[in-house]
This record gives C-alpha cells, sequence and structure tokens, in this order.
C-alpha cells in the first residue's frame, strides 16, 4: 500500500504541472505552487517505510515546487521568477504562523482536534520553524542555479543534475536532520536524512526528465 | 488566550490580503483565495469554547474569503464569482483529498507520534468529514449568495462600508446556519445547535466590521 500511494503521489505531483501546462497559463502555476508549499509542510509531519527506506512524505511535492521553479525559469522572465520564490516564502511562513498559532488555543470540551494539532504542531515545533526556512534556503539557491543554468549551452542536463543534487543536499540535511534529531536519537535522524536524500533526488531526477518532456508538448488554449 | 490567538490569525488573513494584492494586483487576490482555501481545509476541523458554544478555529479564513469575494467584486464586477468559486473549489478539494491520501500509508521499525496524529487529523474520520463538507458547502452558497448581495448594493449605492456591513448580516447568517447544521446536526441538542449558530453569526459579524480596514485600504488607497 505504501509504495502505491507513494508513486500515486508523485504522479500527482508531475501530473498537475503537465495539465497546467497544457491547458492552463501562469497564474494557475503560481496556484499550484501555493498549494504544494501547503502540501508539502503538513505532509512533512508523516514518516512512512519503502523498501526499508525511512521516507517523509513531503519531499514529493517539495521537489513539485522546485520542478515549477524550473519550468517558471526556462519559460517566464527573472520578475516572474522572482515573483514566484516570494510567494513561496510568505505562503510556507504564513502557513507556519497560522498552524502554530492554532496549535496553541485551548480546544473545547467537545472537541479533541485542537489537542492533535497541539501534538502534532507545538511538539514538532522545531520542523514547523525549519521548514519555511530550508525552504526558503531551497528555494533562493534553486532560483540562481537555474538564472546561471539558462546561461549555459554545453552538457546542460548534467549541470542541471548537479544542480538539483545540490539543492537537495542542503534542503534535506538542514530539515529532516534537525527537525528529526528531537524525536530520535542522532544516529537514526542521520540515517533518516541519508534515507531522504537519495529518495529525493531520484524524485528529483524523475520529475526533471518528465518535465524536459512536458515542456516539448504544445499548449492547448481552452 | 483564545481570544489574542484569534485575533492574531485575523491580522495575519488581513495582512496577507494586502501583500497578495500588492504583490500580484488582481491574480494576486486569487492567489489569496487559493492559500486561504488550501489553510481552510486543514483548520476547519478544530473547534473552540468560546461564550459558552464550541465555534469552528476556521473563522477568520472564512470570513477574509468573504472579504477578499468583495474586493473582487467591488473592482472588477460580478463575472468575477465563477472565477472564485473554481480557485476556491480546486484549492480546497485538491488540499484536502491528498492530505488523506497521505494518511494510508504508514510507518514500520520506528514510533514516531506525528504519523498516528496525521492519521487521526486527516484520515477522514466521520466527524471531521461532516466538518469539511460544512465548510465547503456553506462557503460555496456565501460566495453565490454574497456576491449578489454585494453586487446590488454597490449598483444602487456604491458606499463600500454599507455594502460590506449588510451583505455579513445576511450572508453570515446563513453560514453559520448551514455549516453548524452539516457539521454538528445530531450530536449536539437543539439548544446547543442555536447557541452555536449565534455564537459563530456574532464573531463572524464582528471580524467582517474589522475587515472593513483591510477591503477600505485596498479598494481606495493602493492604487492612489
Amino acid at each position: 500500500m505504501n509504495i502505491i500511494i507513494f508513486l500515486l503521489l508523485i504522479v500527482i505531483s508531475i501530473g498537475l504541472i503537465y495539465v497546467i501546462h497544457r491547458y492552463f497559463g501562469k497564474h494557475e502555476l503560481y496556484l499550484l505552487d501555493i498549494i504544494y508549499c501547503i502540501l508539502s509542510f503538513v505532509l512533512s509531519f508523516k514518516l512512512i517505510n519503502i523498501f526499508g527506506i525511512n521516507v517523509n512524505l513531503g519531499i514529493i511535492f517539495n521537489s513539485g515546487i522546485i520542478m515549477i521553479l524550473y519550468y517558471f525559469a526556462n519559460r517566464f522572465g527573472r520578475a516572474d521568477l522572482r515573483k514566484l520564490v516570494i510567494i513561496s516564502i510568505i505562503t510556507a511562513f504564513s502557513c507556519a504562523f497560522l498552524l502554530l498559532t492554532v496549535s496553541l488555543m485551548s480546544g473545547s470540551l467537545y472537541d479533541e482536534n485542537i489537542i492533535l494539532f497541539k501534538d502534532l504542531f507545538y511538539d514538532n515545533m522545531l520542523m514547523v520553524i525549519m521548514y519555511p526556512i530550508s525552504l526558503s534556503i531551497s528555494l533562493l539557491l534553486s532560483c540562481y542555479g537555474f538564472s546561471e543554468l539558462k546561461k549555459i549551452d554545453k552538457k546542460k542536463k548534467i549541470k542541471t543534475m548537479i544542480v538539483l543534487i545540490g539543492i537537495v543536499f542542503a534542503d534535506v540535511f538542514l530539515v529532516t536532520y534537525f527537525a528529526y534529531v528531537v524525536k530520535f536519537k542522532y544516529g537514526k535522524s542521520l540515517l533518516i536524512s541519508v534515507d531522504n536524500y537519495f529518495v529525493k533526488a531520484i524524485i528529483l531526477m524523475f520529475m526533471y526528465f518528465a518535465l524536459d518532456k512536458i515542456m516539448k508538448i504544445k499548449k492547448v488554449k481552452l | 488566550m483564545n481570544y489574542l490567538l484569534l485575533g492574531l490569525e485575523i491580522i495575519l488573513t488581513f495582512f496577507l490580503l494586502i501583500i497578495f494584492y500588492k504583490i500580484n494586483k488582481k491574480d494576486g487576490l486569487y492567489l489569496y483565495i487559493g492559500l486561504i482555501s488550501s489553510l481552510l481545509s486543514i483548520v476547519a476541523v478544530g473547534g473552540i469554547d468560546a461564550l459558552l458554544f464550541k465555534i469552528s478555529i476556521g473563522i477568520p479564513l472564512v470570513v477574509a474569503l468573504f472579504l477578499c469575494n468583495n474586493v473582487i467584486i467591488q473592482r472588477y464586477g460580478i463575472d468575477e464569482v465563477k472565477r472564485i468559486i473554481y480557485t476556491f473549489g480546486i484549492s480546497y478539494v485538491l488540499t484536502i483529498v491528498i492530505l488523506g491520501l497521505g494518511s494510508f500509508v504508514s510507518l514500520y521499525g520506528y514510533t514516531f507520534s506525528g504519523n498516528e496524529i496525521y492519521d487521526y487529523l486527516f484520515g477522514y474520520e466521520f466527524s471531521n468529514f461532516r466538518c469539511i463538507i460544512g465548510s465547503f458547502i456553506s462557503i460555496i452558497l456565501m460566495i453565490l449568495i454574497g456576491s449578489e448581495i454585494y453586487y446590488s448594493f454597490r449598483k444602487s449605492r456604491n458606499v463600500i462600508i454599507i455594502s460590506n456591513v449588510v451583505t455579513s448580516f445576511v450572508i453570515f447568517f446563513i453560514e453559520s446556519l448551514v455549516f453548524v447544521l452539516i457539521s454538528s446536526l445530531g450530536s449536539f441538542t437543539v439548544i446547543e445547535l442555536f447557541g452555536m449558530v449565534s455564537v459563530r453569526y456574532i464573531i463572524e459579524i464582528i471580524i467582517s466590521i474589522l475587515g472593513i480596514i483591510p477591503l477600505y485600504v485596498l479598494v481606495k488607497y493602493i492604487d492612489k
């Protein structure tokens, strides 16, 4: 079941970018970026096991955000790219702020969901704080990397892959290691971070090749 | 403490409304609707006690959607309603469906409390599902009916404060009634249901009156 859901989420993540590329425009891609930011934030509280590897579910939609950024870098101007980064950062920080605020409230006598919010977000406060910071760093790095890659003509694919692997390193070790180090011991936390690094790198490579193919498909005006 | 935190939530939503408009003008308002809808689908299930009755913690976000809807209708006309509903519906449904899918997977080998809590919150539990459906239907109704009422006031007398206040008096009664009936009918007594509708209605009215400030800033000042 785990592997089916995991693959389904990857297909949804790249499939929605395809649908928007084919039938919609820039505005809808901004909207998708906002939804992916929130999804990746909340899903990052879920840790799953695939073939013995422990994976943070948030990495799928986090990869989706980087792919949207890659799409913007190749299709639109610098101003749009900058706007996308600003919107993503605002979304991540406001989501973290709202969920922390909500988790600090005292729940109703008839309702136990607030206690669950507290257990999920307040008890994992380090993760709530680290997520927007790591997303901001990885987006700024990606923005710079993709802008520089536009100027290069030779061996572009290999260089893009190296940039993506570098971005994943900064992102995964910042958020995953420090977030889990409170919950697990140092060794286990490092092991989970390494697992996440490899899985996220593979997902990003898959999404990169898929997006490369998607970008060659002609748009359809509805 | 709860009221203070609710106040912080209100300030955040109003602040975001102005920021998104500054970043991307009209499209920014739609992005704001997408952001608020996604967040609402997460927090709609939480409830706190206010004036002795249970209210949802998503109320400031519901009012933010109402205000943003009014700004769009005020500036760009009634034809935008269809796009507002699409933006709200897609963001809300997509978020809750994908988060729900996440609850079907599990972890072996480690004990991570986050997983179990996540599954309780987003795993299509019946009472939570009622809250989510109730919130969705009540907001669709709020946008559809509210836009018509707001636009008719705007046409006859273009005074933002009057249009906003009168629309909110009518529309929040319908919204509160629909939400409470769908989410809580059968789980509470009639008196409790009446109290929940009344308290939700009063709080929504207060927040929407406070919301006239960002609404006025957006409509009157920002472009000048």
